[in-house]
C-alpha cells in the first residue's frame, strides 16, 4: 500500500503534464497566429555539446538599427518615451529632476510583446545606411580622413547585411498583441513574439559638429523569451546535409535551409517544414 | 533542530530515536563515573532493573529504527548519508545527460512518456526503497532522482514545445520536493523544497512590482518576505510528526532575509528604495545589524540552536565585510588587524556576560 503522499506527488507530476500538454494544444489550435518562412539567416542551427542529440535552431534578430544585432545595444530610435509608456514605464517626470534620473535608473526590465519584421523596410533601411556608410568613408578616403581598411570594413558589413545576416528587425512593441496584430496584419511578415525590455537613460552629449543632444530615455528589447526552436524528429533528415557541412558554425555563409514557423495562439512556436535551399552562384546583390 | 520535540511521549521517527539512545548512553557512562568515583552505587537488583530497562529500549528502537549504539556506527552512518547524498547527485546528473543523448532519436510522443514517466517511476523506486530500510539512504537517493527528473521533465517540455518561461515551475517543483520530503520523512528533499517555494515567493514578489520574473533576484528586497513567510510556516502549520522540520523552515527563511540585507549593505543601487546608493547601504547596515542581533535574541530565547548560530554568523559577517570596506584602503595593514583582533575579543567579553546572565536567569 502506498503512502497518500506519494499519490500527492505523482498526481502532481501527471496534473502538471496534463496542464502543460493542454497549453500547448490550445497554442496549435485553430489557425497559426503568424506563420512565416524564414531561412538559416534568420534561424541558424544553435550551438550543442556534442552528446546532445537534439537539434535546435536559434532566432537571430536585430533592433532596427545600423551595425549590430547584439540586444544589449542602445535602444533604437522608435523605441522612445512614449513606447516605453506603452509597455508600462511610468516615463512622466523630466530627466532634469535628479530623483527621477535616479528612479529611471533603477528601473526593471519588463515583459512586453515585441514585433519582428521579417525581410521589410527596416532591413531595407539598414542596407540604405550601410551603403551611405561605404560611400561616406570612400569620400574621406580621399580626404585623409579614413583609410582602405575602414573601407574593406564598411563592404563587408554591407555585404553581410545583404547577403548572410538576419533581416528580422525588431520595429514595435507594446502590451496587447492584438492591438500590435491590428497594426501589422501581414502574418506572414510580421511575428509578435514575447520580450523582456528594459528602460535606460541615454546621457546628454554634443555632436563633433556641436550639435547638442540633451539626455534621453530609451527602451531595448533585452530578449526574446523562446529564442530557440526544437526542430521534431521527422524533420531531423532536412537537416542532415547542414548538420555534417563544417560550415555549420564557421562564420558568415549563404542560407542552406528555409524554415516554415508558426506561431500559436499563445504567440509560442513551432516548425512546420523545412526544405534545403539549393546552393547557386551569388553576386553581390543576391538575396535568398 | 529539536525544538518541537515532545520529550516524554515514544519517538515518532529515527532522529528521535537516535537522540533517545543517546541520552541512554551518556547516562550509563556518567553511571559508571559516579560509581567509580564512589558518589553511587545501586543496589544490584535496581542495576539489573534498569540495565534490562535500557537493553529492552535499545533492542527495540534498533529493531524499529535501525538507531546507532555505538561512536563507530554513528560515524559510518554519517558517510553513508554523504555517499548516498554523492550518489544521487551523480545519478541525477546521468539521467539528465543519458536523455539528451538519446531524444533527438525519439519521437515527440515518445520524448513526452518518457519524460512523464521517468518521476514517477523514480516515485516507485522511492517506495521500494522505504520498504526495505529503516535508514532511508536509497530512499534519499531515488527520492534526489524523481526531484531531477521532475525539473528534467518541465524544462524539456518548454524546451520542445517552444513555451514562455514561468515561475509556477518553481512552485510544482517544490511542491512535488515537499511531498516527497513529507511522505518519507527526507530532510535533503524538504530544504530543496523550501528552496524551490522562496525562489516561487521571491519571483512573484517581483512580478507585483511589474518585474520579469526571470530577472527576480535584481532585487534581493523580493527575498525578503518570502524569507518571513517561510520563517512563519511553523508557528501556522504544526509539525507533531516531524519535530525536525521546523528548524529548517526557520534556518532557511531567515538565510533568505539575512543574505538578501547583506547583499544590500553592499550593493545600495539593487534596492527599491529610492534613494542614492549609499544611503541604501547605511540603512541596510543599521538593519543586518539590527537583524541579526533580534535573530540571535530569537534563537536564544525560543531556544533554537540553528538561529542562534545563523544570526551570529551574519553578524560577524557583516561586521568584518564593513570593516574591510571602510578601512582596508586607508589604515595600515597591522592596524586594520589589530583592530579586528581587539573586536573579537570585545564580542567574546559581551557574549561571556550575555552567557553570565543566561546562566543566572536559569538558576
Amino acid at each position: 500500500m502506498m503512502r497518500p503522499r506519494m499519490w500527492a506527488a505523482m498526481a502532481l507530476v501527471v496534473a502538471t503534464n496534463a496542464v502543460v500538454l493542454a497549453g500547448v494544444a490550445y497554442n496549435r489550435s485553430g489557425e497559426p497566429e503568424a506563420t512565416v518562412t524564414l531561412t538559416e539567416r534568420e534561424l541558424p542551427l544553435a550551438y550543442a555539446v556534442e552528446e546532445n542529440s537534439g537539434l535546435e535552431l536559434r532566432l537571430d534578430w536585430r533592433l532596427y538599427r545600423r551595425g549590430s544585432s547584439f540586444p544589449g545595444e542602445p535602444g533604437p530610435g522608435w523605441f522612445h518615451r512614449e513606447k516605453l509608456e506603452a509597455v508600462g514605464y511610468d516615463c512622466s517626470r523630466p530627466l532634469t529632476d535628479p530623483s527621477a534620473r535616479l528612479e529611471y535608473e533603477k528601473a526593471l526590465p519588463r515583459k512586453a510583446f515585441a514585433v519582428l519584421e521579417y525581410e521589410g523596410a527596416a532591413w531595407r533601411a539598414m542596407i540604405a545606411e550601410a551603403e551611405h556608410d561605404r560611400a561616406r568613408i570612400a569620400e574621406q578616403i580621399g580626404r585623409q580622413e579614413a583609410t582602405r581598411k575602414d573601407l574593406e570594413a564598411a563592404e563587408q558589413d554591407l555585404d553581410r547585411l545583404r547577403r548572410t545576416s538576419t533581416r528580422l528587425a525588431a520595429v514595435d512593441v507594446g502590451l496587447a498583441p492584438a492591438a500590435l496584430r491590428s497594426q501589422y496584419p501581414d502574418r506572414g511578415k510580421y511575428l509578435i513574439v514575447q520580450a523582456e525590455v528594459r528602460l535606460t537613460v541615454v546621457d546628454a552629449r554634443v555632436e563633433k559638429n556641436g550639435v547638442r543632444h540633451p539626455a534621453s530615455l530609451r527602451g531595448v528589447i533585452s530578449s526574446i523569451l523562446v529564442d530557440h526552436i526544437v526542430v521534431p524528429r521527422d524533420l531531423h533528415s532536412a537537416l542532415d546535409f547542414v548538420r555534417n557541412d563544417r560550415r555549420s558554425f564557421s562564420g558568415p555563409h549563404e542560407p542552406r535551409y528555409r524554415v516554415t514557423v508558426n506561431y500559436g495562439r499563445r504567440y509560442e512556436p513551432w516548425i512546420h517544414a523545412i526544405q534545403p535551399i539549393k546552393q547557386a552562384r551569388a553576386g553581390p546583390e543576391r538575396t535568398q | 533542530m529539536t525544538e518541537d520535540r515532545q520529550a516524554s511521549s515514544a519517538p515518532v521517527n529515527r532522529a528521535e530515536a537516535q537522540r533517545r539512545v543517546d541520552q541512554i548512553l551518556v547516562f550509563r557512562e556518567e553511571l559508571h563515573r559516579l560509581e567509580r568515583d564512589g558518589v553511587l552505587a545501586l543496589p544490584e537488583d535496581q542495576r539489573q532493573r534498569l540495565t534490562s530497562y535500557h537493553d529492552e529500549i535499545l533492542v527495540a528502537l534498533t529493531r524499529e529504527f535501525d538507531v546507532d549504539t555505538t561512536v563507530t556506527e554513528k560515524q559510518m552512518s554519517l558517510g553513508m548519508r554523504i555517499v548516498s547524498f554523492l550518489g544521487a547527485l551523480a545519478l541525477a546528473a546521468s539521467v539528465f545527460f543519458f536523455f539528451y543523448r538519446i531524444w533527438g532519436l525519439l519521437s515527440t510522443a515518445l520524448q513526452v512518456l518518457i519524460l512523464a514517466a521517468a518521476p514517477l517511476l523514480a516515485v516507485g523506486a522511492m517506495e521500494v526503497a522505504a520498504r526495505r530500510e529503516k535508514i532511508p539512504y536509497f530512499t534519499t537517493l531515488a527520492g534526489l532522482i524523481a526531484f531531477a527528473s521532475f525539473v528534467l521533465n518541465l524544462g524539456l517540455l518548454g524546451n520542445i514545445f517552444g513555451i514562455t518561461p514561468s515561475q509556477n515551475a518553481l512552485l510544482v517543483w517544490g511542491g512535488f520536493a515537499l511531498a516527497l520530503a513529507y511522505g518519507y520523512d527526507l530532510h535533503l528533499l524538504l530544504v530543496t523544497g523550501i528552496l524551490c517555494l522562496l525562489a516561487y515567493l521571491s519571483a512573484t514578489t517581483g512580478t507585483w512590482g511589474g518585474l520579469y520574473w526571470l530577472s527576480f533576484g535584481e532585487r534581493p528586497e523580493n527575498f525578503i518576505p518570502a524569507g518571513l513567510l517561510l520563517f512563519a510556516v511553523p508557528a501556522v502549520l504544526p509539525h507533531r510528526r516531524f519535530p525536525e522540520f521546523p528548524g529548517f523552515y526557520r534556518v532557511f527563511g531567515l538565510l533568505a532575509v539575512l543574505l538578501a540585507i547583506l547583499t544590500l549593505s553592499h550593493w545600495g543601487r539593487g534596492s527599491y528604495l529610492p534613494w542614492q546608493s549609499d544611503s541604501v547601504e547605511t540603512v541596510y547596515v543599521i538593519l543586518g545589524f539590527a537583524a541579526s542581533a533580534l535573530v540571535i535574541w530569537t534563537g536564544i530565547h525560543w531556544r533554537w540552536q540553528g538561529v542562534t548560530n545563523l544570526g551570529s554568523t551574519f553578524f560577524v559577517i557583516q561586521l568584518y565585510t564593513k570593516f574591510f570596506d571602510w578601512w582596508w584602503d586607508w589604515m595600515p595593514k597591522y592596524l586594520f588587524f589589530l583592530l579586528l583582533g581587539l573586536i573579537a575579543v570585545l564580542l567574546l567579553l559581551v557574549f561571556q556576560r550575555i552567557r553570565a546572565h543566561l546562566r543566572e536567569a536559569t538558576a
